[in-house]
């Protein structure tokens, strides 16, 4: 379905059309296949700096996006739009839309609870809570309310297996999590976000603060989890881009400047930016 | 003897010999290790400009041990000259020092009694008051409230008893006459002291709370926002309990204020060191309040007729020592309980980068060192 | 999950309606809790402006009848005119400062600047946090003991403004080490290394770069420190006496005896030794409220204005 001038059987969004022509993106990121969520001209001011501008792209369905781009380009203030996280930030402005499935995320009558529980996300720094593994795991059924004490222990149970860190930790569920080491606490924080079955993991550069054979369990386990979840990764690490993911975006001073499948955006970059990116001359 | 005499004739000189002991017979490492320990290594140059603020820290230190021991040494005369026993001393219940009697129980009840409403009227109000600063209002707001509890904490504590007497007191006595159905109470007593004391330690207990929330990670916020949690749902499951040692230790620093708060107790509690602050009855409305006496209200009053060497005057001696003694635990208390914090309001080295600027609250400044009226517990990051 | 589409199923059948609905809307009670919440906030913090303004109000309400140039200058031998009160708060207030200023200064830069971690600044941390405890009435009977009685070696200045000052260095010193310390640790560590790397001592650099660059800071301190000095009664009462000479009160002897307004509204209140004694009181708890937003509010939006013009100062002092 690329390239074609549609969104008009998305209801009454016309308004959300681009055109080949529009200003900052010379690509409607279109991909192939199932659109999972799907940004349309979207912008994100802090103040008066225009921190995204125009970004109009597909997120594909039970696949990896990885974003990537120097740092301070906006890649993480995307992702953090797509669960409006942004609403936490004081003066932070987000115009356009984000849809999920079919419904706009930014509509005033969207519950923005629901939308985080559909729309998890892992952050740059591991944050567990000061409490118990189980706790840590637990807590977004609890918050949800509805949940028997077999059913979290059981979800609890899944939802580290699904981090791989069941074995690591079945002995010591109700023992601090600070007490876990750095890529621990990373892939207990995203058994936490997925015990809430989450339909999208946004992933903030999960592997930043982490050494180098944890980064790799993580990259494993994305590997895992694309077959339950559609998950959108910002990295500034070209590698772990390559290694995990199915489409790449590469991110600019807030301009989309190229969206394409990962293997085509490496080996055959259509802009020159993105080369310069790829083959390491700036950024 | 007392301890002024203990102090000076048996712990310096011990100190003393001790150390001086070492250094001179411990051979070449203790006097390496007593010499790195006394100069820090510093040049002797260095050293000896640096006699000034090393003198002034050992004030400090000498003002803290010259109270102590000038309040201590007058302390047991009570029990050594005028062989009032412990016992009757900590559980008499008449005081009566004219007459001999010197019985402490009541004004330790009344302390307590007037602690405890004022904590536990005080204690929600000024946590609801700094998640609100923290959480929930936007800037102009929290700038607002800054220099709302400056002023709630600058009131002199006298026009806070004013204050007490001309609108509390008339409450107070309306609210249980009303309930009694006749005019048996004038209003003087506990309730009344308890609702003002509330109102003057609720700027300590909000701004270290401010503090501890203030120190907690954002990613603490954003984590538990991203997992569908509501903001009062983030507040009461992570919020509160990752900050509740800093809480409870302002509340413990409260409870310290109001302990040791005389002259708007002194003006609202009656100041009757015989009567039970709530005496409990058999008919309607099951409790007289009557006007009692704490600790500090009685030696601020018995204090202007005492002479010293009387009864009277080494009594009031010793309940100050009492009221030293519950000041130091409370302190050590919440020393203790900050250590546990996991996440400290503390004051780093690195300045220009201080947490609770960033998250834009104006606090563990100057200022509200000020507002809590005792410095806080420090940790040695 | 499959346990939770099995819960579902289950959920479905006994309460007879989809699941979803049921977490939908346990979504719009945390939503409507969350509601609840922040509105209740809000009016605690709205009933607590109101109730301070309310109390302001209150008080200078009831006694700026009184005020006049006269009542706040003069004295007479009725005792209805507060000048000497006036001129023993401010005595007192800057002679107790002009101690405790530098002790906590001083303290302070030892902690920050020169002691190593360990038991020593354990142990001053120790004397501050404890000394900060202490109740003030505590002090009072300590600063009459220490300060102005001459029995069991105590220093026998007399019941004296020099006795009152005395007794509020310790009951302030431990609030002034701690400003000064927040104040020498905003200075910005570039600073000390700039200093040194132009070969400075640690002396030089402390007394030429870190004081006046940590004096804006100080100020703020300082002065809610003041204000908290104006209106201290329970370690005054028995310290500086509960009167004032009618004559011969404008003078700076320190052993003159002299009460503070606060303390003096104590007086009023507690004896009422004058005719109108309650009006005198009201307009006196007006004065110190007038005080008291003076300092809180005027003199730290001076203080606010000195900083900025204070920070081309620091960057001065850098280079110099």
């Amino acid at each position: 379905m690329a390239l074609q001038p549609e969104i008009a059987r998305e209801g009454s969004r016309e308004r959300a059309i681009l055109g080949p022509d529009t200003v900052n993106s010379q690509y409607i990121a279109r991909i192939d296949g199932a659109v999972k969520m799907k940004t349309v001209e979207l912008n994100v001011y802090y103040g008066s700096n225009h921190a995204i501008k125009n970004v109009s792209l597909e997120i594909p369905e039970k696949q990896v996006t990885a974003l990537m781009g120097p740092s301070g380009c906006g890649k993480s203030t995307f992702l953090r739009a797509l669960n409006r996280m942004h609403d936490l930030t004081p003066g932070a402005r987000v115009t356009g839309s984000v849809l999920l499935g079919d419904e706009d995320i930014y509509a005033p009558k969207e519950d923005v609870v629901h939308l985080r529980q559909r729309v998890g996300m892992v952050f740059q720094r591991p944050n567990p809570f000061p409490r118990s593994i189980f706790e840590n795991v637990s807590y977004g059924l609890r918050v949800q309310g509805g949940y028997n004490a077999s059913q979290m222990r059981e979800t609890v149970e899944q939802s580290l297996r699904s981090a791989a860190l069941w074995d690591e930790v079945k002995d010591r569920l109700n023992q601090s999590a600070l007490g876990l080491s750095g890529g621990q606490q990373q892939r207990l924080c995203i058994a936490r976000a997925l015990a809430v079955s989450p339909e999208v993991l946004l992933m903030d550069e999960p592997c930043s603060a982490l050494d180098p054979i944890a980064t790799l369990k993580i990259e494993e386990l994305i590997e895992q989890l694309k077959q339950q979840y559609t998950i959108a990764i910002v990295t500034h690490n070209l590698q772990q881009a390559a290694r995990v993911s199915q489409y790449t975006g590469f991110f600019l001073t807030g301009n989309l400047i190229e969206y394409a499948p990962t293997q085509q955006i490496f080996s055959r970059p259509q802009d020159q930016r993105t080369e310069d990116f790829i083959t390491g001359r700036f950024g | 003897m007392n301890l002024l005499q203990i102090f000076t004739e048996i712990v310096v000189p011990l100190v003393v010999i001790t150390v001086g002991g070492l250094y001179l017979l411990g051979g070449p490492t203790w006097r390496q290790r007593i010499r790195q320990y006394l100069t820090m290594g510093y040049s002797r140059a260095e050293l000896i400009r640096m006699i000034p603020f090393a003198l002034c820290a050992v004030i400090v230190i000498l003002a803290l041990l010259v109270v102590v021991l000038f309040v201590g040494g007058n302390a047991f005369q009570t029990f050594t000259r005028d062989h009032v026993s412990l016992i009757a001393f900590f559980t008499g219940k008449v005081w009566y020092p004219d007459n001999g009697q010197v019985g402490a129980l009541y004004l330790i009840v009344g302390t307590l009694t007037v602690t405890v409403l004022a904590v536990v009227i005080s204690t929600p109000i000024s946590v609801a008051l700094a998640v609100f600063v923290t959480e929930v209002a936007p800037p102009w707001a929290r700038q607002f409230m800054q220099p709302v509890l400056e002023l709630f904490a600058g009131i002199p504590s006298i026009v806070y008893g004013l204050l007490g007497i001309e609108l509390v007191v008339p409450l107070v006595s309306y609210a249980y006459n009303y309930l009694v159905g006749a005019f048996l109470y004038a209003g003087f007593g506990v309730i009344a002291a308890g609702l003002v004391l509330a109102i003057m330690i609720l700027p300590t207990i909000t701004s270290i709370s401010i503090d501890a929330l203030a120190a907690l990670p954002q990613g603490l916020r954003e984590a538990s926002l991203a997992l569908g949690a509501t903001r009062w749902q983030t507040i009461r499951r992570t919020l509160l309990p990752a900050s509740s040692s800093g809480i409870f230790t302002g509340v413990i620093l409260g409870t310290g204020r109001a302990v040791g708060e005389t002259l708007a107790v002194a003006f609202l509690v009656g100041s009757n060191p015989n009567n039970l602050p709530i005496q409990f009855t058999n008919t309607f409305p099951y409790f007289n309040l009557q006007p009692a006496s704490t600790i500090t209200v009685q030696i601020f009053e018995d204090f202007k007729e005492a002479t010293p060497g009387s009864l009277n005057f080494d009594a009031i001696w010793t309940l100050s020592f009492v009221l030293l003694l519950i000041s130091f635990l409370l302190v050590a208390a919440s020393r203790y309980v900050a250590s546990r914090g996991a996440y400290k309001a503390t004051n780093q080295r690195p300045s220009g980068r201080r947490r609770s600027s960033e998250t834009g609250v104006a606090s563990s400044t100057a200022a509200a060192a000020a507002v809590t009226a005792s410095a806080l517990p420090a940790s040695n990051s | 999950m499959e346990a939770i589409a099995k819960d579902v199923s289950v959920a479905e059948r006994r309460t007879g309606q989809p699941q979803i609905d049921a977490r939908a809307a346990r979504r719009a009670r945390a939503r409507l809790a969350d509601r609840i919440v922040t509105y209740t906030l809000w009016s605690i913090a709205l009933a607590l402006t109101g109730l301070l303004i309310y109390f302001i109000f209150y008080i200078i309400q009831q006694g700026a009848s009184l005020i006049n140039w006269q009542f706040v200058t003069q004295s007479n031998e009725a005792g209805n005119l507060v000048g000497p009160e006036v001129f023993n708060t401010f005595y007192i207030l800057i002679l107790s400062l002009l101690i405790c200023v530098p002790l906590g200064m001083g303290c302070a830069i030892y902690l920050v600047e020169y002691a190593r971690q360990g038991a020593v600044t354990t142990v001053i941390r120790f004397a501050t946090e404890t000394l900060a405890g202490v109740p003030s009435i505590i002090l009072g009977l300590f600063g009459f003991i220490f300060f102005a009685s001459s029995i069991n070696g105590g220093l026998g200045f007399g019941v004296s403004r020099l006795a009152g000052a005395l007794t509020l260095v310790i009951l302030n010193l431990p609030l002034l080490v701690r400003v000064s310390e927040d104040a020498l640790r905003s200075v910005p560590d570039e600073l000390r290394e700039a200093s040194a790397a132009l070969g400075a001592n640690k002396f030089q650099t402390v007394t030429r770069v870190l004081i006046p660059a940590a004096i804006p800071a100080l100020t703020t301190g300082v002065i809610l420190t003041a204000g908290k000095m104006i209106g201290e009664t329970a370690a005054l009462l028995y310290t500086t006496g509960g009167n004032s000479p009618v004559t011969g009160w404008f003078s700076l002897n320190p052993f003159l005896p002299g009460d503070t307004l606060a303390v003096h509204l104590y007086e009023l209140r507690a004896e009422g030794i004058v005719a109108n004694a309650q009006q005198i009181a009201n307009s006196t708890a007006t004065l110190l409220i007038i005080l008291l937003l003076v300092f809180n509010l005027g003199l730290r939006y001076l203080a606010g204005l000195l900083n900025r013009w204070f920070a081309g100062g620091t960057s001065r002092t850098s280079r110099g």
